[in-house]
């Protein structure tokens, strides 16, 4: 027994010791090479910053680093990938490095950098709600420091209330976007409608979608998003709840108003697409995928912004664009995407130059070319450039339209909080746990709280 | 029987069952001594000092990357901290507080607990039949055992669409199947009814490969000679598998019950996010999903890691009346 | 016929398991336009290979995938270190706090990442290994789960093997290495599959860490195809490839699942 047990045993002493052996000399190797390829890696991404060069002292050695984060993704990415690369052409002191941001991960990364004290230098935020807490925060540069004048540009009204706090304008809008309508023309067709006569009320809407509606087969009339989160109701739901004649907060902003007779009447039309008239599926939408619904051809309707229409060529049917119907009022949900300079960042002045730069009217509308939506000042619709693109892209048109109806949707204190409560109510109406008026009301009664809360808590 | 018994006296926590004896006397231990004396005696005994020696890697790893987080955000759950801002304010346990009156917060944690007890209940029974039919050299069983484990390595999007596809409840080939066999076709995740199987089914898809590579592993480690020698003693498999290899599986099954709990509780958070967002209306609102949203959708950092420090007690309890069920069975 | 009835029961539970994949690798090789089609179509209409050529030209995959690949193995290589160490020593050797430690230690696996996330980047940050490699394996070279998983195989030894060793003069450390490690090589195994996984499926972390492309890994990759207007058939072409690496490492670990080895000390 002893014997068998030192044999087996000295066979496996060598095993054993040249494994670890061998482990601990593989860990050794692969951290020092991780060491020196990281090293290497940073050598070249990011060469220590210079000091300060202005434009005049642009040598060809001195080369500083812009970071510029955005969360946009595939044919859009590239776009301004290649945008940042004409800057650098431009100027070739700065390198404007763009880091792409994986979609809905942006608040979180940013956030975690924030609170590091290591943002980039800008970023692109499509969110107004983010746009409006980056603010309040206090985390970002005001720009009237470059430009004194900024403020007073012809900047399209309701991006003017977002970004400008008393006077001074925190961040440049890059693009903007109003809902819009698109409507699927072989549907039409098969319903004997008339693709050039989009709806315009919505009563027309409603009877659209009833022609087109095949339950049985999946087929839908109408498509909005009704997913609890924030933005189905403060961008996509106010929509509907202003063309009621409604509004979010009552007109001293002391408490919220969307539970009125008009914000009832608002969600009673989504409710009974869904229940009454079996236009709209009972499923929670997500804004996000409702575009590839809509791809697969089985949807009449949908309410969306203005960049589904650079994918409106890929679509297997045509597609048109209406400006959203209205009811007593025409109103539509606006968004916008702004860049800040961030109050930490070391490099402010290339920053700005980049975003300066931006501004100008070719870069400005190649940007929003790329991109699929709308300009953000009024001037810009005058340049040829711009009437080139709506040649190129008609569908852009009716977005266009909408444009001067645009509302933003309210950012002020407790806002995204406030908004998911009504998203959540909507999709309990939505759902049938509960009548319309029960939803609102119990969602004002949350946002209440809410919004007591944080006012106490002395933010603006 | 009699050999069973001999068998099992060689295990060491069956040992006392078998023979009705513990093993030897416990070393003794020194009394009232101070803190510093006390460690320095234990260091002079040399079990101590390798024990400590092993644990040094991980103790500094710990002391550098795990203890500060774990601190910081615990100490976080009492302040109001936008994340966005610099200001952290000492609430005291105004956050505990909230939590408890928030519906959407108890809801969260009664599906954690709906989910977490289906799951892993449902990925215990299942890996451990698939690893016992496994354990045996049948054909083809290293291709099998690659492809049980191949959900664990797909990501928690592309298995959270793929699913969304394959539960649609139009196009969806489980509900095709379901429609030709005259069955009723649920909702799955559009509806608050079927959200949560929805869920269950598709984490447990992915996780049943992770469970039975550790029973596979556990199976291993049972010498052929207990098993022969209860079959020449005349026990059938199935006593075989309730008197010998189930006990045996003890220690595993003690860490696949607490990685199961762990998992469910905290590595769920991906899939549900993609494949339903914690809705329909609640319906798969876990406490990881809560948490995730009040973070980094609110910015409320503080108040998140409060709901952290709850789903820490949550699972800490959890696991250690698991801990008191197996685990007197699993050391000596 | 017990033996059919087992082959059967497995070939059922593989196709559940496998039938997803079969789907990702059919959608990956449409075309565009036919992924969102009403009818379920299991085979594509025409296999469009090119697709995973353009995919691996359009975005840098390789790059992606090596990040992946070196983060991973220095985990796994250091986490299988320290757990045996550890798991050794809580569950064989006796010293004063040990059951506590042991305790507190699990207890840290239970504290979800969302809230541990910005205090653990700025500790990186501190060091200046934002955008590392460094910086994305050091905070996992242990785990938790992995002391506890060996803990759980140790406790599976019988003592006599370690008592012979050690009444023969052997150092603890010869008792590990020599005596305990060769008839605990499954669980090793299980522990390098897992701890390569859990690397490799790393979200959060990575996602804060790294800020150029060139240093994303493939899971921060994957989302950063995702979006809102977005490429199906790339992000399906690119799961699939996406999956192949760690299957490698898998069926090469997997071959430790071997009996024999772990009754070479019983005989006798």
């Amino acid at each position: 027994m002893t014997d068998r047990q030192n044999t087996s045993r000295g066979r496996v002493r060598v095993g054993r010791r040249t494994f670890i052996g061998w482990a601990a000399g593989t860990t050794a190797a692969a951290v020092l090479e991780t060491c020196s390829l990281s090293r290497a890696r940073r050598a070249t991404a990011q060469p220590a910053p210079a000091p300060r060069p202005t434009v005049a002292q642009a040598g060809p050695r001195a080369k500083t680093v812009v970071e510029y984060w955005f969360d946009l993704s595939g044919a859009q990415a590239k776009h301004v990938e290649s945008i940042a690369a004409k800057f650098t052409k431009e100027f070739p002191h700065i390198e404007v490095r763009t880091s792409v941001v994986p979609t809905a991960d942006m608040p979180t990364k940013l956030a975690t950098a924030l609170a590091a004290g290591s943002p980039p230098d800008s970023c692109y935020i499509g969110a107004p709600s983010l746009v409006a807490s980056l603010i309040d925060a206090g985390r970002v540069e005001p720009l009237d420091r470059f430009r004194p004048d900024i403020a007073a540009l012809d900047w399209v009204a309701p991006i003017k209330k977002l970004l400008i706090r008393d006077g001074r304008m925190y961040m440049i809008p890059t693009n903007s976007g109003v809902l819009g309508l698109y409507y699927n023309v072989e549907l039409y067709k098969a319903s004997g409608l008339d693709p050039d006569r989009p709806p315009t009320t919505w009563d027309e809407l409603l009877s659209n979608a009833k022609a087109i509606a095949k339950p049985d087969r999946a087929i839908w009339g109408h498509y909005f998003p009704t997913k609890p989160v924030s933005i189905t109701a403060d961008r996509f739901w106010t929509s509907y709840l202003w063309q009621a004649g409604g509004e979010w907060l009552s007109p001293d902003e002391n408490e919220v108003a969307f539970n009125s007779a008009a914000g009832v009447e608002a969600l009673q039309f989504y409710v009974d697409l869904v229940h009454k008239h079996r236009v709209t599926p009972m499923k929670a939408i997500d804004n996000l995928s409702m575009g590839t619904e809509f791809e697969t051809g089985n949807i009449g309707h949908m309410t969306l912004y203005p960049i589904w229409t650079v994918r409106a060529k890929a679509m297997k049917f045509p597609v048109r664009t209406a400006t959203l119907p209205r009811y007593k009022v025409e109103a539509a949900g606006m968004g916008c995407g702004a860049s800040p300079i961030f109050k930490d960042s070391k490099r402010k002045e290339e920053a700005w130059l980049f975003l300066d730069w931006l501004m100008k009217p070719a870069n400005a509308i190649e940007w929003v070319r790329g991109l699929g939506n709308l300009p953000t000042r009024l001037s810009l619709r005058e340049e040829p450039a711009w009437k080139e693109v709506v040649r190129e892209n008609p569908l852009i048109e009716a977005f266009l339209e909408g444009l001067p109806k645009g509302k933003p949707e309210y950012v002020g204190p407790g806002a995204l909080e406030i908004a998911k409560q009504v998203a959540v109510g909507i999709e309990a109406a939505v759902f049938g746990k509960k009548s319309a008026k029960q939803a609102l009301d119990d969602a004002a009664k949350e946002a209440n709280e809410i919004l007591t809360r944080e006012r106490a808590r002395g933010r603006r | 029987m009699a050999a069973v018994r001999r068998l099992m006296a060689m295990i060491p926590w069956a040992r006392k069952a078998a023979t009705g004896q513990a093993r030897g006397p416990a070393p003794p231990q020194p009394a009232r001594l101070s803190f510093l004396e006390r460690f320095y005696r234990a260091l002079r005994h040399e079990q101590a000092r390798y024990g400590y020696f092993f644990l040094l890697p991980v103790l500094l790893h710990f002391a550098v990357f795990v203890a500060f987080p774990v601190a910081f955000s615990f100490y976080l759950s009492f302040h109001e901290w936008n994340i966005l801002s610099e200001v952290k304010r000492p609430i005291g346990l105004e956050n505990y507080a909230a939590l408890l009156r928030s519906d959407s917060f108890i809801r969260s944690v009664i599906n954690t607990g709906v989910f977490t007890a289906s799951v892993v209940g449902l990925t215990l029974v299942l890996s451990l039949a698939l690893a016992l039919a496994l354990d045996r050299p049948i054909r083809g069983v290293s291709l099998f055992r690659g492809i049980f484990y191949s959900p664990v390595v797909t990501s928690a999007v592309a298995t959270g669409l793929v699913w969304l596809w394959i539960l649609d409840p139009h196009f969806g080939i489980v509900n095709q199947l379901l429609a030709m066999a005259h069955l009723p076709q649920p909702g799955w995740a559009s509806s608050p009814e079927w959200a949560m199987p929805a869920v269950v089914l598709t984490f447990s898809w992915r996780e049943v490969g992770f469970f039975t590579v550790i029973y596979l592993a556990a199976l291993q480690g049972i010498p052929m000679q207990y098993r022969e020698a209860a079959q020449i003693d005349g026990a059938g498999p199935w006593q075989i598998f309730r008197r010998i290899t189930l006990p045996l599986l003890m220690p595993a099954t003690l860490f696949v019950l607490v990685m199961g709990t762990i998992r469910a509780t905290q590595l769920s958070f991906g899939l549900i996010y993609v494949m339903t967002g914690g809705g329909p209306v609640d319906a798969t609102n876990v406490i990881v999903l809560y948490l995730y949203q009040q973070a980094f959708d609110f910015f409320k950092m503080g108040y998140a890691s409060a709901v952290a420090y709850v789903l820490f007690a949550f699972t800490f309890v959890l696991t250690l009346i698991q801990f008191k069920v197996l685990g007197r069975r699993t050391e000596f | 016929m017990r033996r059919a009835a087992i082959y059967g029961v497995l070939l059922v539970a593989a196709i559940v398991v496998l039938f997803p994949y079969i789907w990702m690798l059919s959608a990956s090789l449409k075309a565009e336009s036919e992924i969102f089609t009403k009818e379920i179509q299991l085979i594509p209409r025409s296999f469009q290979w090119k697709n995973y050529l353009r995919v691996w030209g359009d975005y840098p995959l390789g790059q992606w995938l090596l990040n992946s690949i070196i983060v991973a193995s220095v985990e796994t290589l250091c986490v299988a270190l320290t757990s045996i160490l550890a798991g050794y020593a809580f569950s064989r050797l006796h010293f004063w706090g040990r059951d506590v430690l042991f305790y507190i230690y699990l207890g840290t696996m239970m504290i979800p990442i969302q809230v541990t996330l910005i205090p653990s980047f700025l500790i990186i940050k501190h060091f200046g290994l934002i955008n590392t490699y460094q910086g994305l394996f050091l905070p996992h070279i242990a785990a938790p789960f992995g002391v506890f998983l060996m803990r759980q195989f140790f406790f599976n030894i019988p003592s006599e093997l370690e008592d012979a060793a050690r009444i023969d003069g052997c150092s603890w450390l010869r008792v590990l290495v020599q005596v305990v490690l060769p008839l605990t090589l499954p669980a090793i195994s299980s522990l390098a599959i897992f701890a390569f996984t859990f690397s490799w499926n790393a979200f959060l972390w990575p996602l804060v860490v790294t800020n150029t492309k060139e240093m994303f890994t493939i899971q921060i990759g994957l989302a950063s195809m995702k979006g809102e207007v977005m490429a199906w058939h790339a992000l399906m072409t690119a799961t699939v490839l996406s999956a192949l690496p760690i299957l490698v490492v898998y069926l090469t670990f997997q071959r430790y699942f071997v009996k024999g080895i772990a009754t070479t000390g019983l005989k006798g």
